[in-house]
């Protein structure tokens, strides 16, 4: 039997003295406190820190384009060329992957693509006026609402997009975003399942603690964990070697306007 | 055990000499313990939540609110659920405390618990009804729990202690002596 939501819980209160619960359901007030912090905790853990076990990469899905060439919506917030949707299980962009593409193939497929040259490229998250079915999951479903969709706007065609995913499996977790999650959950029961409040709030400033380190070592850890080479220019260099016809037309200049903006950073 | 049982245990700790054969007996302990059983035994249960008293059961709708409320179709009490729920519940005949409600799950184990929120209030026909946001949830709920046999070990001591402490007021005056009571105490 995998281990479930309710495991989690139960290493959490086993942290703060508190009797373990049967289930989320169960109704008892320990159950129905953590029914309403698992899942919100779970998403801001997994957005903490660029946990290696949790990183996804995908070309994402078009959903504008500000020349009307490879779609029909051309509602694109200003500067950019295109739009993607914001991936179901992303919980933290980190970045988009520049690969140069001029068009894209029939089934979608960026062409003369050139991974050698694999750069983050430029990228703002922001929300699009796309209109959600109301009968749908969209309330499930990471960045959807009736009204609107988180997008990705950015100047790359058939762009790659390189995320935190949500990972529900606990038995998927590494150890330290295990150690990590069980201490910052427990530091948020505390106040509710604890009655001395005053114990309740020395508990709850050590499980945080706890869980700080642990997003400490697990960002080296994750840093160490394979080798990485960062080879790209800094945007503000960049700047002074285009967007001017004394410049020159080095890399993807033009198409990298505005620069200013990165949502995600570089990991 | 049968719930004479524990009345007699309770007439035992104050030192009662009676004991009943049944709450139908006639005596006055069986009418006092008859009046009282039940009442304390829901008393406990609604006061502990034992887990071996928790129990499932599928809510049926009796109320739903429209897709919207506008001037042809506004909100009616009798109609419609208090605002802003959007189901209104009959409660279970057997559930005494409710818990939590949950939806019916497609898959399980169920990755991602969301929260659910729920209302009791007396209905319009003085019974109590639940107003909730699903169309279909599952009610946990302490229900009406009257055999002795399986309640826990402490649940039973504990509705002995109370019933004793109940009945000190009543038959406290009327204690066994001690052995050998009064010569003991005279001398």
């Amino acid at each position: 039997m995998p281990t479930q939501p309710e495991d989690i819980v139960n290493e959490a209160l086993d942290q703060i003295g508190v009797e373990e619960i049967g289930d989320l359901y169960e109704g008892s007030r320990t159950s129905n406190v953590a029914r309403r912090a698992y899942d919100p905790m779970l998403r801001a853990m997994h957005a903490a820190a660029p946990w290696n076990f949790a990183r996804r990469q995908r070309q994402i899905d078009m959903r504008g384009d500000a020349s009307g060439q490879h779609h029909n919506n051309r509602n694109v917030p200003l500067h950019w060329s295109y739009m993607y949707e914001w991936p179901n299980d992303c919980v933290h962009a980190r970045w988009v992957l520049g690969l140069d593409a001029y068009a894209l193939d029939a089934s979608g497929v960026p062409l003369h693509a050139a991974p050698a040259w694999a750069r983050p490229a430029p990228f703002i998250v922001t929300d699009a006026p796309i209109v959600n079915d109301i009968a749908s999951d969209w309330d499930r479903t990471e960045g959807h609402n009736p009204e609107s969709t988180r997008v990705i706007a950015t100047n790359e065609l058939g762009a790659m997009l390189v995320y935190t995913g949500l990972v529900m499996y606990p038995d998927a977790w590494d150890a330290f975003f295990r150690q990590a999650f069980v201490a910052a959950l427990a530091a948020r029961l505390a106040m509710a399942v604890i009655v001395d409040k005053v114990q309740a709030r020395a508990i709850r400033s050590e499980q945080l603690a706890i869980a700080r380190d642990a997003l400490v070592e697990a960002r080296v850890r994750d840093g160490n964990e394979g080798w990485t080479l960062v080879d790209h220019t800094p945007d503000w260099i960049r700047v002074r070697s285009s967007h001017s016809w004394w410049g020159g037309w080095h890399g993807s200049g033009w198409r990298s306007f505005p620069y200013v903006e990165d949502a995600g950073g570089v990991y | 055990m049968k719930p004479e049982d524990i009345v007699n245990n309770a007439l035992e700790v104050i030192g009662h000499p009676q004991r009943i054969a049944s709450f139908w007996d006639g005596s006055p302990e069986a009418v006092v313990a008859r009046d009282m059983w039940s009442e304390t035994r829901d008393a406990l249960l609604v006061r502990t939540q034992p887990e071996w008293a928790r129990e499932d059961i599928p809510l049926t709708v009796i109320k739903s609110a429209p897709p919207y409320y506008d001037e042809q179709t506004p909100w009616i009490p009798g109609e419609h659920p208090d605002l802003p729920w959007l189901y209104e519940y009959a409660q279970p005949e057997t559930c005494l405390v409710p818990l939590a409600l949950k939806p019916r799950p497609h898959t399980l184990p169920v990755w991602r618990p969301r929260p659910m929120r729920f209302r009791v209030k007396t209905g319009s026909d003085q019974t109590y009804v639940l107003l909730g946001n699903d169309p279909a949830p599952i009610l946990t709920c302490i229900a009406h729990t009257h055999d002795p046999d399986i309640w826990y070990e402490d649940f039973v001591e504990l509705m002995i202690a109370t019933l004793a402490k109940k009945f000190e007021r009543l038959f406290g005056n009327q204690r066994k002596p001690p052995e050998g009571g009064r010569d003991a105490n005279a001398a």
